[in-house]
């Protein structure tokens, strides 16, 4: 492998959660290095990923003859074994010297000493499964959300009735909610031959002022995440 | 009775295509009174959901066209559409 090349990624542990990364990362043309002692989880990606190794990751000696030096992201998804994640983040951060580490922790205690080894980024993927859900679940409009910052959010929206058959204009978000519309989502029906309905999914980058909101849109909006919750109770 | 139902899958696209949502609804609704479970009514019925977003009325139009023919590719595409959010 070449020296830290940006598009070389390791992912350590290859449960549920660790395998799903991997395949994603191999699928966006990522070269991904897979490892886990387990000889089944290797077995099962060996197809989807560059390389994958059956290994014990909390060897020092192995990593290094492996070429993780060679690696820019790694990805330490071993979290039910806090010892052992632990261990490799170290070696990772400061034997290996790896650019950005990113950890899956199990708790905040977990994520504590993660941080102290200098981990980059540490992950709670249960729980921002969780969150999600019950942000769904509480708030049905909302189809997603994006945290870009401790105040700001990109929320996806579906547009309230009472904006159906106005132009954005009229609705005057912005002077309203102080929030901007960046995009909207809309699905343009169609027929297919015998009468058959079908849509075709589109979406409106940076709106014109003049463009009409029809029953369905999906407002892609970003703001204070205040102001945005004022929108969801339209 | 055939030809019936032609006449409510082409008023009802009639409307979808002219995004008046409700009147397709109405229309399909309707349709399926006469013709129960019909899988190209409750199809359709689905679609029109399906774009207005209404996930969940959806959901049971394609859901009832599987139950009654569980090989339906298109519903059965739509179904795990929705289901997989």
């Amino acid at each position: 492998m070449d020296k830290k090349k940006e598009n070389v990624y390791a992912v350590i542990g290859l449960g549920s959660f660790g395998n799903a990364v991997a395949s994603l990362l191999s699928e966006k043309g990522i070269e991904v290095l897979a490892i886990d002692a387990d000889e089944d989880r290797v077995e099962n990606i060996v197809n989807k990923v560059a390389h994958a190794v059956q290994m014990n990751a909390t060897n020092e000696q192995s990593l290094k003859e492996i070429g993780m030096e060679d690696v820019h992201t790694a990805i330490v998804s071993v979290g039910d074994d806090i010892a052992s994640s632990l261990l490799i983040c170290t070696y990772l951060k400061d034997t290996l010297k790896i650019k950005r580490v990113i950890a899956k922790a199990t708790d905040q205690k977990h994520a504590r000493v993660l941080e102290k080894i200098g981990v980059d980024r540490i992950i709670f993927p249960e729980y921002e499964s969780a969150k999600r859900l019950a942000d769904s679940l509480i708030s049905p409009n909302i189809f997603d959300m994006i945290e870009l910052s401790d105040k700001h959010n990109i929320v996806e929206i579906k547009a309230s009735s009472t904006f159906w058959g106005r132009t954005l204009e009229e609705i005057d978000i912005r002077k309203r909610f102080d929030v901007n519309i960046i995009a909207i989502k809309r699905n343009v029906p169609m027929a297919k031959e015998g009468f058959t309905n079908d849509f075709d999914e589109i979406t409106i980058i940076s709106p014109s002022p003049k463009e009409q909101i029809v029953e369905g849109d999906v407002l892609v909006m970003i703001g204070i995440k205040e102001h945005l919750e004022n929108i969801e109770k339209i | 009775m055939q030809e019936e139902k032609e006449k409510v899958l082409e008023a009802g696209s009639f409307y979808f295509l002219n995004q008046q949502f409700k009147m397709a609804i109405k229309i399909y609704k309707k349709g399926l009174k006469e013709y129960e479970n019909d899988t190209d009514l409750l199809f359709n019925l689905g679609i029109v959901y399906e774009s207005i977003n209404d996930i969940e009325n959806a959901k049971d139009c394609f859901k009832k066209i599987l139950e009654k023919e569980k090989n339906h590719e298109q519903a059965k595409k739509h179904f795990e559409k929705i289901i997989k959010g």
